[in-house]
């Protein structure tokens, strides 16, 4: 690191372990856990200007993204750290007379049509000297993480726009969301869930128990009958690992067959997506090998079958789902379309730190 | 719904009509009975006659009564009992035979203690019940809780309700056998205000038994005089026994339980599970009971293997059947037959194979030529069986094996799901063939993992393999060349129906342009329609998703499912993929469009005998 502070690198390789070995697990805790060290960054670090501070965090973000380069929500809460340290660094260096000015223009439809690289206002060198940085960051920071700690509530709150009474909805795996979001559907809603338990770890099998208890009607299902009950499905609600770019989604293993199967018979497939796992990344369908981590086999094939020493088996924990299978992304706020991400990318983080190299 | 409701109520009205003059008949004719045999407790010999005649006169008394007015019965009362009564003393003594009888009878009532006797009404009453059951299902619940064992008291609605519905078929035997006490208190009761519920009972029964009374006139007498022996006492306890676990509460809970644990969209899919201890002792064949125990236990799975033991096992059936002397051959071995399947249908739904395979032994049973004799009729039809097996199970693979083979390119990667033994076949052929090097991706899924079998025997033979579960389809696919499936069956409308799991690959492979061919023998083909997969499915062992077969343990959060009201695991067995889906059929003829089954099913009956 820049600078040289070997007690954040230990840190920091200490996060990059938790997560690895699964000491981590669910997206929430990790961007909690990443946003916890960046805090301490801002507090503890020695950095005098923006630009310091932004090389810092965009060196922590290279390194996460690097070595985890599935967990793409440790870059996204870099990423959104240098958006706030640049949009803090402007407002701080702005006269006080252009502020109010600057504020109508942003919010001017012309401006958005017109706007190209080319008119963007120049870019700062973010070497200016700001003694209230600090506060005002760490001020920032706070709210980040409220958003971040409420994220499931908010999408959760929106459950009644999207499930009537008498739904079947199905689902797969085990998703936080999406259990919050069934949970909190009126109670007078009677509706029924289909899950999916998305072999080999089944965590399916969770969801149900959990749904089951709070008196949902949960029928579990083998990954082989998705397509055999899609037909009576009127729903398909899933949570997502991340989502790119293009608005495809990197999700559980089985997810494509489930949006291929919707898409089949017509049913809309809603995901639903707490802000932070918006990713600028592009990836694809045939990268396979890029973009899938491939898991132990031990549960697929157990090692101790004669047949095991001959076969290869895979066991891969993710599947892409391409944007055109998705009906409906539902964040914190609101609900949008795939079409409307790339949107949404840009407001979060700065077009500069898409890329961290 | 108004006009509908209006209708309702007019057929409401109607039936209560003729219900409360009935009810006042059944009454009156209750009071002269009790009259009668107040009267006449000691001449019982000639009251066993006499009986007969009786009932004859009160049965046209009470047609009579029905058809006049209300007002009437009231002021006829007592010149029914009257005729009655007089009808009994001028039937004679014919024969011993009955005197006899009724002798038993007493004697056999003597011995046995009043509880006895109570219990013997209401085994009658359960009858009657049963009866009723049968007329109308709801009346048995109405009527099934009325009579409660023990109290003295409670005992004697049962015999109330015995007495009216009997009174104008058979029973005068029961007369008999009704102590002073009993009557007594029946007389009791009787003035005693009935209430609602026990009236409507009542008369549920009568009208019940009046709508029985012809048929069961005879029946009734000969089991009213049977019954006075011996087995009365145990057939009594048992229908305690029936009484007490209809009225206890917790029979209705476990009901309710049991339609807990059902998904709606599959309620009609459930089965009771055949209890094969009990089936074992019964007069069935061993050789299809093995078979049955075999189909439940799922020991022996697969359309064509199921196929083949169904064959095998009527062959024994048909070896060891011994005509009866009176009944026609081939009248008797198909009501065996018949016989044997329904309970194999018991164990496990029959596969479309098996189906096809029993018409064909069907017709072959019914091509009687009556030159024969039995054991040439058995060789005929046992040779004939011989020849399908062997033509359409075993000749078809081997033709289907071969156009596999010509298929399969150098270099394929041909994916292939579960474990079909016409697929398994084909592959390890193609592969001994020697010309073309492939490789196989077994996809496999839970809770069977049927594919483990699949490559074992596909490893034995050195054929590299891939294995994946299905849910990693999406990973494995843009490695395929060709998807090679198997099928439970091919229906009329270009479905096919097969292991749950093959659509969702045929659609996947669909996505990425990969050809699909599925792989079925013509005697899989079926004359059923169907569009979905809810219709026409078998549920399997729920318990078998809670099980982890690679790690022989349990899954945590479902183990306990039974206990969790609103948990369900779901285990399907087949569904149904669209003929778009599906690029070509490999059959023993052809290959051919899914579209084209209806042709081939058009011209094959005519081939086949």
């Amino acid at each position: 690191m820049v600078s040289g502070n070997i007690y954040f690198t230990a840190k920091l390789a200490e996060l990059i372990h938790d997560v690895k070995v699964g000491k981590i697990v669910g997206s929430y805790s990790i961007s909690q856990a990443m946003l916890n060290f960046l805090l301490n960054i801002i507090n503890e670090s020695k950095w005098t200007t923006a630009d310091e501070l932004m090389t810092i965090v965009r060196e922590s973000g290279k390194i996460v993204e690097n070595a985890l380069p599935t967990e793409a929500i440790l870059a996204n809460v870099a990423r959104r750290l240098l958006k706030i340290i640049r949009e803090e660094y402007d407002e701080l260096n702005m006269p006080e007379q252009n502020k109010q000015q600057d504020d109508s223009q942003a919010a001017s439809l012309q401006k958005l049509v017109t706007q190209n690289s080319e008119n963007t206002p120049s870019k700062s060198d973010y070497s200016q000297l700001h003694i209230d940085l600090r506060e005002n960051l760490i001020n920032h920071l706070q709210e980040i993480e409220n958003e971040l700690h409420l994220s499931h509530d908010n999408l959760a709150q929106q459950a009644s726009q999207h499930v009537h009474s008498a739904e079947l909805i199905l689902t797969l795996g085990y998703s936080k969301s999406v259990e919050k979001f069934l949970k909190s559907v009126p109670k007078e809603r009677k509706f029924e869930v289909v899950i999916a338990e998305c072999a080999p770890a089944c965590r399916g099998h969770m969801l149900a128990n959990s749904l089951a208890h709070s008196k949902i009607d949960s029928t579990v299902i083998p990954d082989s009958a998705i397509y055999a009950y899609m037909s009576r499905v009127n729903k398909v609600i899933i949570g997502t690992h991340s989502v790119l770019a293009n608005g495809g989604l990197r999700a559980a293993s089985g997810a494509f067959t489930v949006a291929l199967a919707a898409k089949h018979f017509s049913v809309p497939v809603i995901v639903l997506v707490p802000m932070f796992k918006m990713s600028p990344v592009f990836l694809f369908n045939y990268e396979q090998e890029a973009f899938n981590l491939v898991g132990s086999t031990q549960s697929v094939l157990p090692y101790n079958t004669k047949v095991s020493r001959q076969v290869k088996a895979y066991s891969p924990a993710f599947d892409y789902v391409p944007p055109r299978l998705i009906t409906l992304f539902i964040s914190s706020t609101n609900g949008f379309t795939p079409d409307y991400v790339y949107r949404l990318l840009s407001e979060m983080y700065h077009p500069d730190d898409y890329n961290m190299k | 719904m108004e006009e509908n409701q209006n209708l309702k109520k007019a057929a409401k009205r109607k039936r209560r009509k003729p219900k409360n003059k009935q009810k006042i008949i059944e009454t009156q004719i209750i009071e002269t009975e009790s009259i009668e045999m107040d009267k006449k407790q000691e001449k019982s010999k000639e009251q066993v006659l006499a009986e007969r005649q009786a009932k004859k006169t009160a049965k046209k008394q009470v047609q009579k009564k029905s058809d006049d007015v209300k007002e009437e019965i009231k002021v006829e009362q007592a010149p029914v009992a009257a005729q009655v009564i007089q009808k009994k003393p001028e039937s004679p003594v014919k024969t011993p035979v009955p005197v006899k009888k009724a002798e038993q009878v007493q004697s056999s009532q003597v011995e046995s203690a009043k509880e006895t006797e109570k219990s013997r009404d209401q085994v009658k009453a359960e009858r009657e019940a049963k009866k009723l059951a049968k007329q109308a299902g709801k009346t048995k619940t109405v009527d099934s809780p009325k009579p409660a064992p023990k109290q003295p008291e409670q005992n004697q609605k049962p015999a109330i309700i015995k007495q009216n519905s009997d009174i104008e078929l058979s029973a005068k035997m029961e007369s008999l056998h009704i102590s002073e006490s009993e009557l007594a208190a029946q007389t009791e009761t009787k003035a005693k205000p009935v209430s609602k519920a026990e009236r409507r009972a009542i008369q549920e029964a009568q009208r019940a038994a009046k709508a029985k009374q012809q048929q069961d006139k005879i029946d009734k007498q000969a089991a009213a005089v049977k019954k006075t022996s011996s087995p009365t006492e145990s057939k009594a306890k048992d229908v305690k026994q029936d009484q007490k676990t209809q009225k206890s509460p917790t029979s209705t809970i476990s009901q309710k339980s049991s339609a807990l644990h059902k998904v709606r969209l599959f309620k009609h899919l459930y089965t009771e599970k055949c209890d094969l201890k009990i089936k074992a002792n019964s007069r069935f064949h061993p050789a299809i009971v093995r078979l049955g125990a075999q189909y439940a236990n799922d020991t022996i799975v697969g359309s064509n293997s199921r196929c083949y033991a169904f064959l095998n096992a009527m062959k024994i059936l048909i070896i060891d059947f011994i005509c009866p002397s009176e009944k026609v051959f081939s009248r008797a071995l198909e009501t065996e037959i018949q016989v044997a399947v329904e309970f194999l249908q018991k164990c496990r739904p029959h596969a479309v194979s098996m189906t096809n395979a029993l018409k064909y032994i069907k017709v072959l049973v019914s091509q009687e030529n009556s030159n024969e004799s039995d054991e040439d009729k058995k060789q005929r039809i046992i040779d004939k069986i011989d020849t399908y097996a062997h033509e359409q199970i075993e000749t078809a693979a081997k033709s289907i094996s071969l156009k596999v083979r010509e298929k399969i390119a150098e270099d394929d990667v041909i994916l292939t799901y579960g474990c079909s033994s016409l697929i398994k076949r084909s592959l390890v052929e193609a592969w001994k063939d020697g010309d073309k090097k492939f490789s196989v991706v077994v996809v496999d899924s839970r809770p069977d993992h049927e594919g483990q079998e699949m490559l074992k025997s596909l490893t034995m033979e050195g054929i590299s393999c891939t294995y994946v579960l299905i849910n990693a389809i999406s990973f494995i696919m843009p490695k395929v060349t060709k998807v090679l499936l198997g099928a439970h069956a091919l229906l009329a409308n270009g479905y096919v129906m097969s292991r749950v799991g093959t659509a969702q690959i045929s659609m996947i492979a669909n996505s990425y342009n990969v050809p699909v061919l599925v792989c079925c023998e013509t005697h899989k083909f079926s004359e059923r329609v169907q569009t979905d997969s809810f219709v026409y499915n078998e549920i399997g062992d729920p318990n078998a998703l809670v099980k982890n077969k690679n790690s022989k343990g349990v899954f945590e959060h479902l183990k306990d499912w039974e206990s969790i009201p609103h948990l369900t695991p779901l285990n399907l067995r087949y569904d149904i993929t669209p003929p778009e889906l599906v690029t070509v059929v490999v059959t023993e003829v052809a290959l051919l469009p899914c579209t084209s089954v209806q042709v081939i099913l058009r011209v094959k009956p005519s081939e086949l005998i």
